[in-house]
């Protein structure tokens, strides 16, 4: 093919400017360390780059929310193993209380004890954390969450809410429990019936709290145990009619004078201590009561003592049976912690799983986006020598002339 | 002896004629667009005689300059389809840079947002979180106006440019025009071809191919006609056309280009392609158009999901969420030509119902919504596609279609046409509502709970409240008065009651509650208005999730995923341009190679030749002089 001068030329020039842009180009991902510097240089890579730093940044999200769950559920728990030796207290309290040797003075002594035991209970109940958030209000974190009302009584004014935290994509977790749920509604007495003695007893019969033998034939009511003399024992319900067993047979019983059981409708309930005739001992279904009620129950029993042996056996029961209730109160707490626990356990293995992820994804970018710098640094002397060929070429081309031999 | 001496002059002359045209290929060795020229010798006629023919010498019959149309109009070819994409590539090369930054760019700050939503949800009563995400949201609405004005910028770049490329092809094509004139006059005077007015012309036509892509047609005449587009004639003999901008019949910021000739002005726009003109057409209808489109839907999508979720939600003073972010609506133009007194509004449908999967029908395109006498109809200006429209009510007429609710007043004629641009104005109208962080809405609007004394094991979600305007903000109690019936009274004084289905919502004033499970008689559950839930988090972790729900697309990308996938295009496009401009540039300079190899000076060549020449001119010379030393031999013999 014939060639024009200009094109000799014009083509050496184009060869070196191209080698140039390529070495420039190659020259620059070696000094960013990136082979990914505009969506153009690959648009496929550059999405997924994208989508992959997203991912990244959302599990470092997932990372900080576990810690910030952490930190929040380790106070809870702290508060909660707080309000558990707190309630032991009370509970060895009530068992000195109930050892059978005070006087009317001990037993508001003890009284004042459980008194400041409850105010410290109520001091963590409203705890707050770090940020000034009541711990146990649920939703209404301003809210202060107990409080004593107009009438005395402790109330939660609080709401049952409580947030969730996500930790991973699919996983979140709950990061308060609300108040009601801690120090509310626990079971009272024995969890399907409480027993009470009679304020008009004149006897020293002790009900303890009583159990249950056979779930399926207890029929929820209230039940009269009424001690027709000192040793016999009759059973009737709400309505004054007897409760009758399996055969159609009035329950009733003999007492031994010191100790025995009363079994009827599944459930036995013990009586000990000497009652009088024309005594009673009541069985009603389980409600629910607050821990705060119960400890107010507790105080103004032991405040309220009366004197003599039957006064002394009603307390006695009713501390029984508050003993039986403190046990289901430290049954919810250490439930609620028992969670707690379980909750940091997830937020642990969590954090490691997101870790190993953020670790892999880092790894996907980075083998996405960064240069090669054996292949990269081959490329680049190759273009470089490329260069200096076509530079050399071109100046030896330069010098061939026929008119230099003219 | 006589002959000799003439036959020796007409070599001396011819070489002569042929040594200056080398000299003439020399000193234009370097000149952009001369042909090399070669002299034609042709011998003269000779004389008869009784022995023979004897020869008269050489003649010139004409100096021709090396040629081939068909190689010529492949350059102009190349060179049109190579300033096109090499247009686009450099403008593409733009916006790329824009989006390419994946640790600043926009999806990094649509996730830092969602990021800040969620720290948000961590401790939604703390005001520092809470101004963390306003912050935020300044700096990706600052990020999209950014872009949206770096946008702008390369709007106007680009009209500037169209307004220089007009130009330089008016003055390109009156210069054309001017040496078609003086050819004509060259040849009336001589039968011989003017060389290098037909260089000067051919040089003039490549130069307006870098311009605008041209097809040229010779006539019999010796002169040249430029057509431009689909045979829109720019030169015509003597004639040129002059090409202008100007805006187009609805007004819009995109410049159209009109021809001006002797019969009037019309809009050559859609017609062109080819050269820088065709490129900055191609760029601005392919690229820039779509990525202003493309951002202000994301702009729309953003406003839209935040606002719905808000207005979902109670703020830190429990109150109704309110809407954080406002964003332009959509714009119509009416076109000039419109005959009819209609007025056109529209609305993203989205905005209007407040339920965010209305968004998915959203386009990043522009319509022209027509009217043919009884009927409307919207096409995408970009694919010709038609969108379907569903007509309701009458004066006003309301049209609902690609995500968009247009409302028709006032009477149309057939014919009449308007330009719907849903998301361009978008990002303009971007800011954000508000200022106090207690404003943004962490809170559900309902806290509900099972009395602690219920003795039923029935339990109840935690509510929801479908549209916030219907609520009766109240306290409310729901009461078992049997098994399977129920009361809800309000701390209002309102009261319902019904009959219990284990699992079947039941609705009251406005908010929904689901309960499963046995309730006993008298067992009752709260359904508070939670208007001092500061601590709750759930409508924060809704409003973090918003950015990754699927309602675009028809409900199959989320905001993130259509950002993230937006910014492959604009790479896949810039490659796709930056390529294809240079293997267009291969083309280019094959064609340019295969012509040069025609019409190309090679020096050594042309020192052949003048050595060739020399030669032949000193023999011709020297024929001469033998002449001149046979005349004195005979002479001196006389």
């Amino acid at each position: 093919m014939r060639m024009s001068t200009s094109m000799i030329n014009e083509a050496a020039v184009n060869a070196m400017l191209q080698e140039q842009a390529n070495l420039a180009k190659t020259q620059n991902q070696l000094a960013t360390g990136s082979s990914l510097n505009s969506p153009a240089d690959n648009p496929v890579a550059a999405v997924q780059v994208l989508e992959l730093t997203n991912s990244n940044s959302q599990v470092q999200q997932y990372v900080s929310n576990g810690q910030s769950a952490n930190s929040r559920l380790t106070l809870q728990e702290q508060a909660l193993s707080d309000s558990t030796t707190t309630l032991q207290s009370v509970r060895d309290l009530i068992v000195q209380a109930n050892s059978g040797a005070n006087s009317n003075s001990d037993f508001k002594a003890i009284a004042t004890q459980i008194s400041s035991l409850e105010q410290q209970l109520q001091g963590i109940a409203n705890r707050q954390d770090q940020q000034g958030d009541y711990l146990f209000s649920g939703y209404s974190t301003g809210t202060q969450p107990f409080v004593r009302g107009s009438s005395g009584a402790m109330s939660y004014v609080g709401d049952c809410g409580a947030r969730s935290i996500q930790l991973d994509s699919g996983t979140s977790v709950q990061l308060g429990d609300a108040g009601s749920a801690i120090y509310e509604g626990v079971s009272t007495g024995n969890g399907t019936f409480t027993t009470s003695v009679a304020s008009t007893n004149t006897g020293t019969g002790v009900v303890d709290p009583g159990s249950v033998t056979d779930p399926s034939a207890w029929v929820a009511g209230q039940y009269t145990i009424s001690f027709t003399d000192a040793s016999h024992w009759q059973v009737t319900d709400s309505a004054g009619n007897p409760v009758t067993d399996a055969s159609g047979n009035p329950v009733t019983g003999r007492y031994n004078g010191t100790g025995g059981s009363v079994a009827f409708n599944g459930i036995q309930v013990g009586i000990s201590g000497a009652p009088a005739a024309g005594d009673s001992f009541t069985v009603s279904p389980s409600g629910r009561e607050s821990v705060f009620d119960t400890l107010d129950r507790l105080v103004n029993a032991l405040n309220n003592a009366g004197s003599g042996s039957a006064a002394h056996a009603q307390l006695s029961s009713t501390l029984g049976g508050s003993l039986q209730q403190l046990d289901q109160s430290l049954q919810q707490v250490s439930r609620v912690t028992s969670n707690v626990g379980a909750r940091l356990a997830l937020i642990g293995t969590t954090a490691t799983a997101l870790n190993t992820q953020s670790t892999t994804v880092a790894g996907q970018i980075s083998n996405l986006k960064d240069v090669n710098y054996v292949a990269a640094t081959a490329l680049y002397s190759q273009q470089y020598l490329a260069l200096q060929a076509a530079q050399a070429s071109y100046a030896q081309i330069g010098q061939l002339s026929l008119f230099k031999y003219l | 002896m006589g002959d000799m001496l003439s036959t020796g002059v007409t070599g001396l002359l011819a070489f002569q004629k042929a040594l200056s045209t080398i000299s003439h290929n020399i000193s234009n060795a370097t000149t952009p667009g001369y042909s090399r020229q070669t002299v034609n010798l042709m011998t003269n006629p000779a004389d008869a005689t009784a022995s023979g023919w004897v020869g008269n010498g050489v003649t010139v019959t004409g100096i021709a300059r090396a040629y081939d149309s068909f190689l010529t109009a492949q350059v102009l070819s190349a060179n049109g389809s190579y300033n096109q994409l090499n247009t686009v590539g450099t403008l593409a090369g733009n916006i790329n840079n824009l989006f390419a930054d994946s640790a600043t760019g926009l999806s990094a700050s649509l996730q830092a947002f969602s990021q800040a939503l969620q720290t948000m949800a961590n401790s939604p009563s703390q005001s520092t979180t809470r101004q963390a995400v306003l912050n935020q949201a300044q700096t990706l609405i600052s990020q999209f106006k950014s872009y949206s004005s770096s946008l702008g910028q390369l709007d106007s770049q680009v009209s500037s440019q169209l307004n220089a490329e007009t130009g330089s092809i008016s003055t390109l094509s009156s210069s054309i025009a001017t040496v078609n004139q003086q050819i004509l006059a060259a040849r009336s005077q001589s039968q011989q071809t003017p060389n290098d007015l037909l260089d000067q012309r051919d040089q003039l036509v490549t130069q307006l191919s870098q311009h605008i892509g041209v097809n040229t047609v010779t006539q019999s005449d010796g002169t040249v006609s430029v057509f431009v587009g689909n045979g829109q004639p720019l030169v015509v003999g003597v004639n040129a056309a002059t090409l202008s901008t100007g805006a187009d019949q609805f007004g819009a910021n995109q410049l159209q280009v009109f021809m001006t000739n002797a019969s009037g002005k019309v809009d050559i726009t859609t017609s062109l392609s080819g050269g820088a003109v065709g490129g900055l057409m191609q760029f601005q209808k392919q690229m820039l158009t779509p990525a202003h489109n493309a951002l202000g839907q994301a702009a729309v999508t953003l406003a839209n999901l935040v606002n719905a979720q808000n207005q979902a939600g109670l703020d830190q003073n429990g109150a109704a969420g309110a809407n954080l972010l406002s964003v332009g609506g959509p714009r119509v133009l009416a076109s000039s030509a419109n005959s009819g007194s209609a007025s056109v509004t529209a609305a993203v449908t989205a905005s209007v119902s407040g339920d965010t999967s209305d968004l998915g029908g959203l386009n990043a395109s522009d319509y022209y919504l027509n009217y043919d006498g009884s009927n409307w109809s919207l096409i995408d200006t970009a694919s010709g596609v038609a969108t379907s429209l569903t007509a309701s009510g009458s004066g006003p007429v309301t049209l609902t279609g690609a995500g968009l609710t247009l409302t028709v007043s006032g009477a149309a004629n057939a014919g009449d046409r308007f330009l719907v641009q849903p998301t361009n104005q978008a990002v303009l109208g971007l800011s954000l509502l508000t200022s106090d962080p207690a404003k943004v809405a962490a809170a559900a609007p309902l806290v509900t709970s099972a009395t602690a004394t219920n003795t039923g094991n029935a339990t109840i979600d935690e509510g929801s409240v479908p549209v916030m305007s219907s609520w009766v903000r109240a306290n409310y109690t729901l009461t078992f008065t049997g098994a399977n019936s129920y009361t809800i009274s309000g701390s209002n004084g309102s009261s319902t009651s019904g009959s219990y289905t284990s699992g079947t919502p039941i609705s009251f004033n406005g908010f929904s509650v689901v309960l499963n499970g046995t309730p006993a008689t008298g067992d009752s559950f709260s359904i508070n208005d939670n208007v001092n839930g500061t601590g709750d988090n759930r409508n924060a972790q809704k409003l973090a999730a918003v950015l990754n729900s699927k309602v675009l697309r028809n409900g199959t990308q989320s905001l993130a995923t259509v950002v993230a996938a937006y910014v492959g295009t604009v790479g896949l496009q810039t490659s796709q341009a930056q390529s294809g401009a240079s293997a267009q540039q291969t083309v280019l300079s094959n064609a340019q190679s295969a012509q040069q190899s025609v019409v190309g000076v090679n020096l050594d060549e042309e020192a052949a030749n003048l050595v060739r020449f020399q030669q032949a001119y000193q023999a011709a010379a020297q024929v001469i002089k033998v002449a001149d030393s046979l005349f004195q031999s005979l002479m001196n013999a006389i």
